[in-house]
């Protein structure tokens, strides 16, 4: 209790001394103004690949970017939904509201193999490892694009960015001025009204604040007696958003900015063990950034705290959750052909369930050395190693195989990337990437710990439980097209998984080793997938854009039995299709998808689960917008339009819904 | 199809001749903003052709006239103005950009502004692989751009770290 007092005032420590250190060297201009680059180079740019700034087309990795525009005129309310309109990951939602995102494969409820940020901060949950989609702070009129990282990139962004990244940019307020203001009506007793307001203030700062109220009903077929006789699993979605920013000069060539967030979600979110059950979150941010050009490189700083706050249908259990994180780099280009940045970083995750609490700490170090060999081919090698120490309480007790002792336990392990990037031609480009990627198991499946004596049952978290390595391997071509004034790109892909934790999901332990049958996460095996993703998109007479994404992804296994299946959680073969059309004032998109079959597990009662398979399934969404005045746009988005209700995962039917919203741009 | 009318007004470049496009000239002109110390507001830039040349001057014409009355990146405009190679030094321009006839006196242009805080541009599809200026810009189909470490040091100026990182340098 004692460590974990100090440690903010340590940090705080820390970063007072990394700003009297950059006020001291010799100032040059100041930083990264995204819509200038944008402008010049005419494609997005981007820090999420290698974290050093790059074009698009540069980046050493596989990445999609969705733009603002294809956001707004996407028709999508959540940022899963914009995903499924523009690229090939696995999307599944669950209900209304809740939502499992993968690349590649894997995707299980609550899939822990995606690490979400939002501008660089983590709101990826570490305590059950997952992305609550619903509860990330960003209104859609807020985000100038959202970065896309596909594959491991571990080494730039520490454990769990194991499948890839999902980074969301939102306006700099410092450089853009961009508020708007949303009002959107739907069927399913939707309401919904949000707004944004990013401005610069001053010389050199800014002010960024958002705020977002949304209700729904939730989706009404395929929940199970117990769910919603004990577990509320049918509760109508509510949500409730704030956050702002703050940018501010710190001399000619520094700036730091400060920006703060709080959310309540309640819902009733899908289980990896295949159940839905009512959760009431909050979640709470704040953090504080200082970045300056120097003569020593582009120094940049941050530390920050996210804090979590969970309770649940049928039990008093609470879940209080913490994350602190440091973080310290310098990219600086060496020459004319060399960039390095070299990082350390800091991280605390604590999770208290009441009576026991784990904590670990991470400290990490690593280096990225990018070398522009030719005009045309660059490689980008990043390296990075993270040390755990982790420590637990409150475990001791003899029902239970695992004691404090078990906790107190360190280990490290090493990450890795590696890219190379050949610009063959002006239209052609060769991309090979090679990486290692590492997944902590949760706070969750290291030590969480409930007793039901009525049914005969224990769960308890495992220390020993280790991460999951994955090795991946990329080889893509990407080629202007400029007949079509688009590009087509293939992307072959193979990767190899060791460990994946099988959660709660079975029985380890038994009378009288233990007081009752125990429950406690073990590694799963051995996974390998391969596949290729194919992308072709383009316009047309100047009012028309289209795309087509297909993935497949074969996934083979060498799985201990479980009641979590990461093998067939995804489906084999997915297409994303989208067709836009604007004249005038109006506007029109079209958006299919189609997705093979996928089947996971579904808790039915207290106790037993069953295999649940969803058939493949082709969906289509819509928008029609008509531009009222130059600031004001009313549209009508419809989703899931087939079917009333359709079967697309093994938990509820998928609803087809209408809205009707109106913005206003200021 | 104004700027083709107006090319054919001013007599169209002589064959084999790769001058600069609107899109050359844009990325060039918006490149200026990462300079550490950016130009800002109206301000000259310098057509820059051969003393005496005809074709050079009909060169740099077309090239004003692509310009019009001004192109514009965020605070800046830079309206075009015609130097001689012998009257760069007192152009009293923000940037020099050099026409396809005046490249081969490139270096004689960068020893009359050195240390002014003068950037020399070459721009147009051959623009990048010339390199001797300290800006080489070309605008399509992939932006490509180029600064000479050296002459940029020749000249005084430096450009923002983070732009450093997404161009190319000799």
């Amino acid at each position: 209790m004692t460590r974990s007092r100090c440690l903010p005032s340590r940090l705080l420590a820390c970063v007072a001394g990394i700003l009297v250190l950059l006020a001291a060297l010799p100032a040059l201009a100041l930083g990264m103004d995204r819509a200038a680059l944008e402008e010049l180079f005419g494609e997005s740019v981007t820090t999420s690949a290698s974290g050093k700034p790059q074009r698009a087309s540069d980046v050493p990795l596989g990445m999609d970017i969705i733009t603002a525009e294809q956001i707004r005129r996407s028709g999508a309310h959540d940022i899963p939904a914009v995903l499924a309109r523009y690229t090939s990951l696995d999307v599944h939602q669950y209900n209304a509201s809740d939502y499992a995102v993968g690349v590649r494969g894997y995707a299980t409820p609550m899939t822990p193999r995606l690490l979400v940020l939002v501008n660089g901060r983590q709101v990826y949950l570490d305590h059950y490892g997952y992305a609550a989609w619903d509860a990330i702070p960003v209104q859609l009129g807020e985000i100038r694009q959202i970065e896309v990282v596909k594959g491991p990139n571990s080494a730039l962004f520490g454990f769990n960015a194991v499948a890839g990244v999902v980074n969301i940019i939102t306006y700099d307020p410092s450089y853009e001025h961009r508020s708007n203001a949303v009002v959107r009506l739907g069927t399913g007793g939707y309401r919904e009204t949000s707004g944004v307001v990013s401005a610069p203030l001053g010389d050199g700062g800014g002010l960024r604040l958002s705020a977002g109220l949304r209700g729904e009903h939730n989706w009404g077929r395929g929940y199970t007696d117990f769910e919603r006789a004990s577990l509320d699993a049918g509760r109508s979605p509510t949500r409730a958003q704030f956050a702002g920013e703050a940018a501010f000069r710190l001399g000619p060539a520094a700036r730091g900015a400060i920006d703060a967030s709080f959310g309540r979600n309640i819902g009733a979110p899908f289980a990896d063990y295949g159940q839905f059950w009512r959760e009431d979150k909050r979640i709470w941010s704040l953090r504080g950034r200082v970045e300056a050009n120097t003569s020593l490189g582009l120094v940049e700083a941050q530390i920050y705290r996210n804090a979590f706050r969970a309770t649940y249908a049928a039990t008093p259990f609470v879940t209080d959750h913490s994350v602190t994180v440091a973080e310290l780099s310098d990219t600086v280009k060496l020459g004319a052909a060399h960039t390095l940045r070299p990082m350390v970083e800091f991280r605390r995750a604590t999770m208290d369930i009441g009576a026991s609490k784990v904590v670990y700490d991470i400290a990490a170090a690593g280096a990225m050395w990018n070398w522009a060999v030719t005009d045309r081919v660059e490689t980008t090698l990043a390296l990075r190693y993270d040390h755990l120490w982790l420590n637990g309480s409150g475990y001791d007790d003899p029902a239970f195989p695992y004691g404090d002792r078990d906790y107190d336990r360190n280990f490290g392990t090493a990450t890795w990337n590696f890219g190379l990037v050949w610009r063959a031609t002006d239209d052609d480009t060769f991309r090979l990437g090679a990486a290692r990627g590492v997944g902590l198991p949760t706070l969750y499946d290291l030590g969480w710990r409930d007793s039901y004596p009525a049914f005969g049952y224990q769960d308890t978290g495992n220390p020993y439980l280790g991460p999951t390595v994955v090795t991946d391997y990329q080889l893509e071509y990407r080629r202007r097209i400029e007949a079509i004034d688009g590009r087509f790109s293939i992307t072959g892909f193979h990767q190899r998984n060791r460990g994946f934790s099988s959660g709660l999901s079975a029985a380890t332990h038994f009378p009288p080793d233990v007081a009752y049958e125990t429950y406690t996460p073990y590694a799963l095996g051995r996974s390998d997938v391969t596949g290729f993703d194919l992308s072709l998109r383009g316009r047309a007479l100047g009012a028309i854009d289209w795309g087509v994404e297909y993935r497949l992804a074969a996934v083979s296994s060498e799985f201990r039995p479980s009641l979590l299946d990461p093998k067939r959680a995804s489906p084999r073969h997915l297409v994303s299709a989208r067709l836009g059309w604007s004249s005038g004032p109006l506007e029109l998109n079209l958006f299919g998808r189609y997705a093979s079959l996928a089947q996971g597990y579904r808790t039915v009662n207290e106790a037993d689960a069953v295999l649940a398979r969803s058939k493949d399934y082709v969906s289509v969404a819509a928008r029609i917008a008509y531009r009222l005045t130059d600031r004001m746009t009313l549209a009508l988005e419809g989703e899931n339009l087939l079917h009333e209700r359709q079967e697309q995962t093994y938990a509820l039917k998928a609803e087809r819904r209408f809205y009707l919203s109106l913005r206003a741009d200021f | 199809m104004l700027l083709s009318l107006t090319g054919a007004l001013i007599g169209m470049p002589g064959p084999g001749l790769a001058e600069p496009t609107l899109r050359d000239l844009q990325a060039a002109v918006r490149a200026l903003a990462f300079l550490e110390e950016p130009p800002t507001g109206l301000a000259d830039i310098g057509i820059v052709y051969p003393d005496g040349s005809a074709e050079g001057l009909s060169q740099a014409r077309r090239i004003a006239a692509i310009f019009g009355e001004g192109l514009r990146a965020g605070n800046l405009t830079l309206r075009p103005k015609l130097v001689t190679v012998a009257g760069a030094g007192q152009a009293g321009a923000v940037a020099l950009l050099l026409t396809d006839a005046a490249l081969p006196e490139v270096h004689r242009v960068a020893a009359a502004v050195a240390r002014s805080g003068v950037v020399t541009i070459a721009a147009g599809t051959t623009a990048p692989e010339a390199g001797a200026s300290v800006l080489s810009v070309r605008g399509g189909p992939r932006v490509e751009i180029v600064v000479n470490r050296a002459a940029a040091q020749a000249a005084g100026v430096s450009f923002a770290a983070a732009f450093r990182m997404m161009i190319q340098e000799r």
